[in-house]
C-alpha cells in the first residue's frame, strides 16, 4: 500500500513537472525582451517628416529627353545644386568613415559574444560533470575536469 | 529527468538581449550605437527579425537608401513581423527619399494597427503629402528618379532601383504624356527579377 502510494505521487510529480515544462517553454518562446524593448523605443521615436515634402530636380545638363523649359529651369538652380552636392559628398565620407567604425565595432562584439558563448557552455559541462560525479557518490572515477579556456 | 531539463533550458542565440541594449541606445537617441547593437543581433538571430529595427535605425540616421534596401530585406526574410510600426517607419524612408507615393502607399496600410499616436501621424503626413502628389511632376523630376534607379542598379542595389522606378512609374502614369513611362515598368521588373529573395546577411 505504502508503495503504491508513492509511486502515485511520483507519477503526480512527474506529470506536474513535465506540465510546468511545457508552459515554461512556451513562456520562453513568447517573451523575447529585447525585441519587446526595441519596438518600445520605435514607437516612442516614431516623429513627423522634418521637412516639407517637394518634387527632385534632376541637376544634369542634357538629361535624357528632357524638355527644354525643364533645361531652362535646371540652368537656374545649377549653382544651388552644386552647392547641395558638395554638401552631400562631404555627409558621405563623413558617413563612410562611421560605417567602417560601426562595423569594426559590430565585428568585435560578434567575435566577443561567440567566445562568452564558448566559455559559458565550457564552465556549464564543467558543472554538469560535477553535479554527476558528486550525485554518484565517492568511489566513482569520473576523470580530470576539462579545463575551463580562458580568454586570449 | 535529463529530457525534462532539455524542454526547459533552450538554447539562446544570444540575440535578445542585443536587441533590449540596441533598444536603450535607441531610447537615448543614440543611433549609432543602437545600430552597431541591432546588427549584432541580426547577425546572431536565427531568422530576420532584428533586420526590421536596423532598418528603422537608418531612418533615423537620416540614412534613407539604406533603409530602403534594409526594409526590402525584412521583407523577404522575416515577413511574418511586418506590421503598423515597421510600415510608418517605412513610409519615413520613403519620404526621406522623395518617394512620396511609396510613402503614401505605406501610411495608408498603417491605419490603427500601430497604435493611436503612429496612426495619428501617419495621417497627418498623408495630408501634407495629398496636395503634392495632386499635382504632375515635371519630366526633371521623372528624370531624377531614373536617375536614381540607374545608379542603384549601377551599385548592385535592385530592390533600392526598383522602389526609384516604381516612382517614376507612379508619377508618369499621371502625366498625359506618360512621360518615360515605358521605360520605368521595364526598368522595375528588371530590377525586380535582380532582387534576391531573402538576400544575405550584411
Amino acid at each position: 500500500m505504502h508503495t503504491i502510494l508513492r509511486a502515485a505521487i511520483l507519477v503526480s510529480a512527474a506529470v506536474a513537472l513535465t506540465g510546468a515544462a511545457r508552459a515554461a517553454e512556451d513562456e520562453s518562446g513568447a517573451h523575447r525582451p529585447g525585441r519587446a524593448a526595441a519596438h518600445a523605443a520605435l514607437a516612442d521615436g516614431a516623429d513627423l517628416p522634418v521637412n516639407p515634402p517637394s518634387l527632385p530636380e534632376l541637376a544634369l545638363e542634357g538629361g535624357r529627353r528632357a524638355d527644354p523649359a525643364a533645361a531652362a529651369a535646371r540652368r537656374l538652380d545649377a549653382p544651388r545644386e552644386a552647392a547641395s552636392q558638395a554638401d552631400q559628398h562631404a555627409a558621405e565620407s563623413s558617413r563612410a568613415e562611421r560605417d567602417e567604425q560601426a562595423n569594426r565595432i559590430a565585428q568585435a562584439s560578434v567575435v566577443a559574444a561567440v567566445r562568452s558563448a564558448a566559455n559559458d557552455a565550457h564552465v556549464a559541462a564543467a558543472q554538469a560533470r560535477s553535479s554527476v560525479a558528486k550525485a554518484k557518490g565517492p568511489g566513482h572515477v569520473t576523470g580530470p575536469p576539462h579545463p575551463v579556456p580562458k580568454n586570449p | 529527468m535529463l529530457l525534462l531539463a532539455a524542454s526547459v533550458v533552450r538554447a539562446d542565440d544570444g540575440h535578445d538581449a542585443h536587441l533590449y541594449a540596441g533598444a536603450q541606445h535607441f531610447q537615448a537617441g543614440r543611433y549609432t550605437e543602437a545600430l552597431v547593437e541591432f546588427r549584432v543581433a541580426e547577425r546572431l538571430a536565427g531568422d530576420g527579425s532584428p533586420t526590421w529595427y536596423v532598418a528603422a535605425t537608418l531612418v533615423k540616421l537620416g540614412r534613407a537608401d539604406e533603409a530602403l534596401t534594409t526594409f526590402a530585406r525584412a521583407e523577404a526574410s522575416d515577413p511574418a513581423d511586418r506590421d503598423g510600426l515597421f510600415d510608418y517607419y517605412h513610409a519615413l524612408a520613403c519620404y526621406d527619399a522623395r518617394l512620396y507615393h511609396c510613402a503614401d502607399r505605406l501610411l495608408a496600410s498603417v491605419g490603427e494597427r500601430a497604435g493611436p499616436k503612429i496612426a495619428a501621424q501617419a495621417r497627418k503626413v498623408r495630408d501634407d503629402l495629398a496636395p503634392l502628389l495632386a499635382k504632375l511632376a515635371p519630366p526633371g523630376a521623372i528624370d531624377w528618379y531614373h536617375a536614381r534607379a540607374g545608379e542603384a542598379l549601377a551599385r548592385g542595389a535592385p530592390a533600392l532601383a526598383a522602389a526609384y522606378f516604381e516612382e517614376a512609374a507612379d508619377w508618369g502614369t499621371a502625366r498625359s504624356d506618360g512621360y518615360r513611362l515605358g521605360e520605368a515598368k521595364s526598368g522595375l521588373a528588371r530590377a525586380r527579377a535582380a532582387t534576391p529573395a531573402g538576400g544575405p546577411k550584411p
